[in-house]
């Protein structure tokens, strides 16, 4: 299939759940799901239909939700597609891939140990990267637990001269 | 200064915690846990404290083996979000020092091989020729690792006129080696008998657990990001992929070998196309968006996620290493295979030399006595004299067990 | 007799443990074995197990999941024995010193001998620094 065929296809079958944009790079693309209920059959058809191999995901923390990002790359023709979902706050949490991608078993448990979202129908969602030293309900990378970490305060008061 | 006592749950017959735990029944393995995050640092946090330019040197101090694969992805992904084009000479340059690097990340990997086998004359040979491509990165950067040269935008040290012949009479003393060590692990029949059929990654499995660089194109997957994304001095040369079939060990090790004849060819071509030029282009600002960055490290593809909303610092970067999706194919690589092999089959796939020190074995019927990795390296290398003996006629043997 | 000549006579052996780094000191520690440097022609040896080890050589800024485990190693140590860190992150943590799971350099917590400065250091440099604390023992 080539790139234009990958981008009809999905735009076809998915443009009721999603709307597509394309990135600063012509060949990287952004798939916003609008309801994040729909994230698995989204990720079934990319990954099982249309062939896809998925890179990683990442976790960002927003105000008022966390965005859980699934980078997905078709080698054959140079095509790379960002599908975004977002997770709300308080209680973030959303479906898990792992029984459609198996390679996402890890990933999931990392930001569920940084970001404290959680997924639902893993396995084993239990801190990846965790020692015996550092407490249970510490995470890192939450806005107001980043916020205090004391390289952060300093960018935030201007008081490093960059 | 202050001293503090250890408190807290530590396993008393163990000097290192467990990495990978084998459960065996007889000899065979069943399972396999595996823990990680020894290494865990914090840098993605450090990342968002830091300018466009400094991030670089963090990154390259993610992993000192491939200490030019994170930078390279990082200024990628700047330069995709900034949609600008590097001079031709910084691209040919770039190239240069990244396959010198691939050389010696995989003479690295072939030396720990052939010593966790019980080959020590491979181990102290490779890593005598290893010191050739030491001593190129020494004269064109400065220091033998941790090279310091590359920069969103270009690189940041010109090559001198006096270095082009120098490493191209360095690349033809290195190459008659590379062929001997490929012609020596095709024909030796111990070897075959020692790797062949261990550990075997189906193709599907390759393509469920999303493995990537000479760990898929082993089991038969054609990917490689230098080809597929093209980027810098890639598209202008003329150099192959290598795939193989079988996806057992030998088939990861010929893909490492024939993957450096390759990467001399790079260098080669790299240096006759090479033009007098500027070496960067200057970035005034980084616009506000998102972009991805890949590369083809030695072990596979890098990825580099960046954020930016207007600043002169990123609000978001994150970092995937091509082991995290390997070593996770270890589930089901190790199962069935015999408990000698266990340590050869995590170490195929070329995680981080500090990672595969930390194995452990534990046996079904009798779970407290657990086997520690200095045992399961002295298993793995009787297994090798095992095999030596059926072929009496080994000269290869012979003069290794002299040396 | 000379210090020099002092120190070739007693051989020690060394042993290795990474906490939390980058994994480029320790291959420059290898690097220190193979033929172009050949660290074994002065009896200098890379042991197992660090019952029998004179020196401990420690890596890395440490990080809260390898602390434990150094200092069970250095109460383990026969006494006596010599600390030596490596590297810019063993000297004062280097560029990971404000990381959130780096809990300080290792001279925060065990008695350091000699520091070997550089990032990595030379083959060379780590040959003269543990010689260069031999003349502590």
């Amino acid at each position: 299939m080539t790139k234009k065929e990958i981008l009809k296809n999905i735009e076809n079958n998915l443009g009721d759940k999603t709307s597509l944009g394309q990135g600063c790079k012509e060949n990287q693309y952004f798939l916003l799901v609008r309801d994040k209920r729909d994230i698995k059959e989204v990720m079934r058809y990319l990954f099982k239909d249309l062939g896809a191999r998925m890179n990683i995901m990442t976790g960002v923390d927003g105000r008022d939700s966390v965005e859980v990002l699934y980078h997905m790359s078709w080698d054959k023709v140079g095509l790379m597609v960002t599908v975004k979902a977002f997770a709300e706050k308080p209680f973030p949490s959303i479906d898990s891939v792992t029984d459609v991608i198996i390679g996402a078993k890890w990933i999931e448990r990392e930001i569920y140990e940084l970001f404290d979202v959680k997924f639902k129908g893993h396995p084993e969602l239990i801190p990846l990267l965790r020692s015996d030293t550092r407490p249970a309900d510490y995470f890192p990378f939450k806005r107001e637990v980043k916020e205090k970490h004391p390289t952060i305060r300093e960018k935030e008061k201007g008081t490093k001269e960059k | 200064m202050a001293k503090i006592i250890p408190t807290g749950p530590y396993h008393p017959i163990l000097e290192e915690p467990e990495f990978f735990k084998f459960h065996v029944e007889g000899e065979t393995i069943t399972r396999i846990d595996m823990t990680i995050g020894y290494s865990h640092r914090g840098i993605e946090l450090l990342s968002e404290s830091k300018t466009w330019d400094q991030v670089t040197f963090l990154v390259e101090r993610i992993c000192g083996i491939c200490s030019f694969s994170h930078p390279y992805a990082y200024c990628l992904a700047v330069e995709n979000l900034c949609c600008i084009e590097v001079p031709d000479r910084a691209k040919y340059i770039r190239a240069i020092i990244a396959e010198l690097e691939r050389l010696h990340s995989h003479l690295l990997w072939m030396g720990l091989a052939g010593h966790f086998i019980g080959y020590n004359t491979v181990f102290m040979w490779v890593w005598k020729y290893r010191e050739i491509v030491l001593d190129s990165l020494e004269m064109t950067t400065g220091n033998r690792n941790h090279y310091a040269n590359i920069k969103p935008g270009g690189v940041r040290r010109d090559f001198e006129d006096y270095m082009i012949p120098q490493l191209e009479k360095w690349m033809d003393e290195l190459e008659p080696k590379l062929e001997m060590l490929v012609n020596v692990v095709m024909d030796d029949p111990v070897l075959h008998a020692r790797l062949k059929g261990v550990g075997v990654l189906t193709y599907q499995q390759a393509i469920d657990y999303c493995a990537t660089g000479p760990t898929a194109r082993g089991s038969g997957v054609d990917i490689d990001n230098r080809r597929d994304f093209p980027f810098d001095a890639y598209p202008l040369l003329d150099w192959d992929v290598i795939t193989m079939n079988e996806g057992d060990v030998f088939a990861k090790t010929a893909v490492r070998l024939l993957e450096n004849i390759e990467s001399l060819k790079i260098i080669r071509q790299s240096l006759k196309k090479m033009k007098p030029g500027p070496i960067e282009v200057e970035i005034k600002e980084v616009p506000p968006g998102e972009a991805i960055g890949v590369y083809e490290a030695p072990r596979g593809e890098t990825i580099h996620y960046i954020r930016s909303d207007g600043s002169n610092m990123p609000i978001r970067h994150k970092v995937r290493a091509p082991s995290y999706m390997n070593i996770l194919t270890n589930e089901v690589s190790c199962v069935g295979a015999a408990l000698a092999d266990g340590g050869l089959i995590t170490a195929a796939h070329d995680p981080c030399y500090s990672c595969t020190e930390r194995m452990a074995a534990v046996r079904r019927e009798d779970p407290d006595n657990v086997i520690n990795s200095k045992e399961l390296a002295r298993l793995s290398r009787e297994k090798t004299k095992e095999i030596a003996g059926e072929y009496p006629g080994n000269d290869v043997i012979k003069d290794q067990e002299g040396k | 007799m000379s210090i020099f000549m002092k120190a070739l006579k007693k051989s020690p052996w060394v042993f290795h443990v990474n906490a939390a780094a980058c994994n480029n000191c320790d291959i420059e520690i290898l690097d220190c074995l193979t033929p172009r440097f050949d660290v074994e022609r002065f009896g200098i040896k890379l042991v197992g197990s660090i019952k029998h080890a004179d020196a401990l050589l420690v890596s890395g800024g440490v990080s809260s999941n390898t602390l434990p485990r150094v200092l069970e190693l250095y109460e383990q140590a026969p006494k006596p024995v010599l600390v030596i860190a490596i590297g810019a992150c063993g000297a004062s943590g280097g560029i990971f010193r404000d990381a959130y799971n780096m809990v300080g350099p290792i001279d925060h917590y065990l008695p350091v001998d000699v520091y070997i400065p550089g990032c990595p250091p030379r083959p060379e440099a780590i040959i003269a620094g543990v010689v260069k604390a031999l003349g502590k023992l």
